[in-house]
C-alpha cells in the first residue's frame, strides 16, 4: 500500500526531531490526516506499529491521528468551498488520493466555476505534534 | 517535553527512498524547446539498453510528456509500500502522468513542490544503477526545490546552439555553481556536430525500440560517452 510509504516518513520525520531536540524518548506522535489525501486512519495506524519497529529510537511511540476536513479557497471569486468526494469517480478518487494537488485538476469553485483554488486546508499527511522525555 | 509541529514529515523520507540509487543526472534545458525531455527519455533507455538498472522521473509537471515520447499506454504503478513504477523497454518511469490522466496540469510553484515532494517520498526505486530526472525548466521554485531534496543530483545542462541558449545556460551554470550543485556537463541539441537535428525522432515518438535506432540515439550514446557515462 501506498499508504506505507507515508507512515515510513512519519516514522523518519520523529527520528530526525528526537535527535535535533534530544530527546531521550519519543512517547507519542499525533498525525493529522487531511481528507484531500483521504487516509484510511485505521489502516495507517496499523502500517505504523509495523514501520516503527525499523526505527531505533521511536519503537515504543504511540500514534495518535485527528483528522482534517478539506477547504479550499477560490482565487478568482474569494469563495470557500469543501469536497464533495461523493462526486468523484473512482479513478479521480485515486488520482487525488495519491498527488493531492490533482484536485485542481478535477474539481472546480462551486460558486463561479475556476479551477484556479488553493487547498487550505486538510490537503495530506503532517506531524502536529511530538511528546517526549529529554 | 511536548513539541508544537507543523512538519511535513516527507522531507524526511526522501533521502532514504534514493538511498539504492548510485547516480542522479538531472537533465535541465533552463530554456522551452531545446529538447531536455527528447534527451532525458533517450539517454536512459540508452543507459537501460547497455544493462544499467535505469530510473526515470518526469518531474516538468506543468509540461510533462515523457509518457508520450516512451509510449506510456494503459501502464500503471503498483501499490507496494509505496508505488513501483512500470518498466518501459527495460527503463523504470514515473510521472505524474499517471495521476492528471490527459488533463492540463494547472498547479502554482507551490503546489508542484508539494506534489514532487510527495512522488519523490511514494515512489519505490529500489537499487538503480542510474536516474534520469527530466527537470522542469528553468529556476522557478520546483527546480530549486529538487535540487534542495537532492543535493547529490548531476545537472545535465541541454542546450541548442546559438547566442541566446548559450547565454541563458551560461547564466544557469554560475547559478548552479553557487548552489554547489555538481554540473555533469552540457550537451549541445539539434546542432550541426554534437547532438544533430533528427526528423526521425517526431515519427519514433512512443515507441522505444524506434527511438533507440534514430540518429538521435546514436550521436546522443557518442555525446554521453565524451561525458564519462
Amino acid at each position: 500500500m501506498h499508504e506505507w510509504a507515508l507512515s515510513d516518513s512519519v516514522a523518519a520525520a520523529a527520528l530526525e526531531v528526537k535527535k535535533e531536540q534530544n530527546l531521550k524518548t519519543v512517547d507519542e506522535i499525533t498525525v493529522v490526516l487531511g481528507a484531500v489525501q483521504d487516509i484510511a486512519a485505521e489502516a495507517f495506524a496499523e502500517i505504523f506499529d509495523e514501520v516503527k519497529k525499523n526505527y531505533r529510537g521511536i519503537e515504543n511511540a504511540k500514534l495518535v491521528i485527528e483528522t482534517e476536513p478539506a477547504q479550499f479557497a477560490c482565487l478568482k471569486c474569494g469563495n470557500i468551498f469543501g469536497l464533495e468526494r461523493e462526486k468523484l469517480d473512482h479513478e479521480t478518487g485515486e488520482a487525488i488520493h495519491f498527488l493531492p494537488e490533482m484536485a485542481k485538476l478535477y474539481i472546480k469553485c462551486n460558486k463561479c466555476g475556476s479551477p484556479d483554488f488553493k487547498i487550505t486546508q486538510g490537503r495530506g499527511v503532517y506531524i502536529r505534534e511530538i511528546k517526549g522525555e529529554n | 517535553m511536548d513539541i508544537k509541529l507543523n512538519l511535513d514529515p516527507k522531507i524526511s523520507a526522501v533521502q532514504g527512498r534514493l538511498a539504492g540509487v548510485k547516480r542522479i543526472i538531472a537533465v535541465s534545458g533552463f530554456k522551452g524547446g531545446v529538447g531536455k525531455s527528447s534527451v532525458a527519455c533517450v539517454l536512459a533507455l540508452l543507459l537501460a539498453e547497455r544493462g544499467k538498472k535505469t530510473g526515470l522521473m518526469d518531474l516538468d509537471f506543468n509540461g510533462a510528456c515523457d509518457d508520450i515520447i516512451l509510449g506510456l499506454g494503459a501502464r500503471f504503478p503498483q501499490e507496494i509500500e509505496g508505488l513501483e513504477p512500470p518498466v518501459i523497454n527495460g527503463v523504470k518511469f514515473m510521472t505524474p502522468a499517471f495521476f492528471a490522466r490527459n488533463k492540463a496540469v494547472n498547479l502554482r510553484g507551490e503546489e508542484i513542490t508539494s506534489a514532487i515532494l510527495e512522488l519523490l517520498t511514494v515512489t519505490r526505486w529500489q537499487q538503480l544503477d542510474y536516474l534520469i530526472l527530466d527537470m522542469p525548466p528553468g529556476f522557478g521554485d520546483a527546480a530549486l526545490d529538487i535540487i534542495r531534496f537532492i543535493p547529490q543530483c548531476e545537472v545535465l545542462l541541454v542546450r541548442t546552439p546559438g547566442a541566446l541558449s548559450q547565454n541563458i545556460i551560461a547564466k544557469a551554470e554560475a547559478a548552479l555553481r553557487d548552489l554547489c550543485v555538481k554540473i555533469l556537463g552540457e550537451l549541445q541539441n539539434m546542432a550541426r556536430a554534437a547532438v544533430r537535428y533528427d526528423d526521425s525522432l517526431e515519427v519514433a515518438y512512443g515507441k522505444p525500440r524506434e527511438l533507440l535506432k534514430t540518429q538521435f540515439a546514436e550521436d546522443l550514446e557518442r555525446e554521453i560517452k565524451k561525458l564519462g557515462l
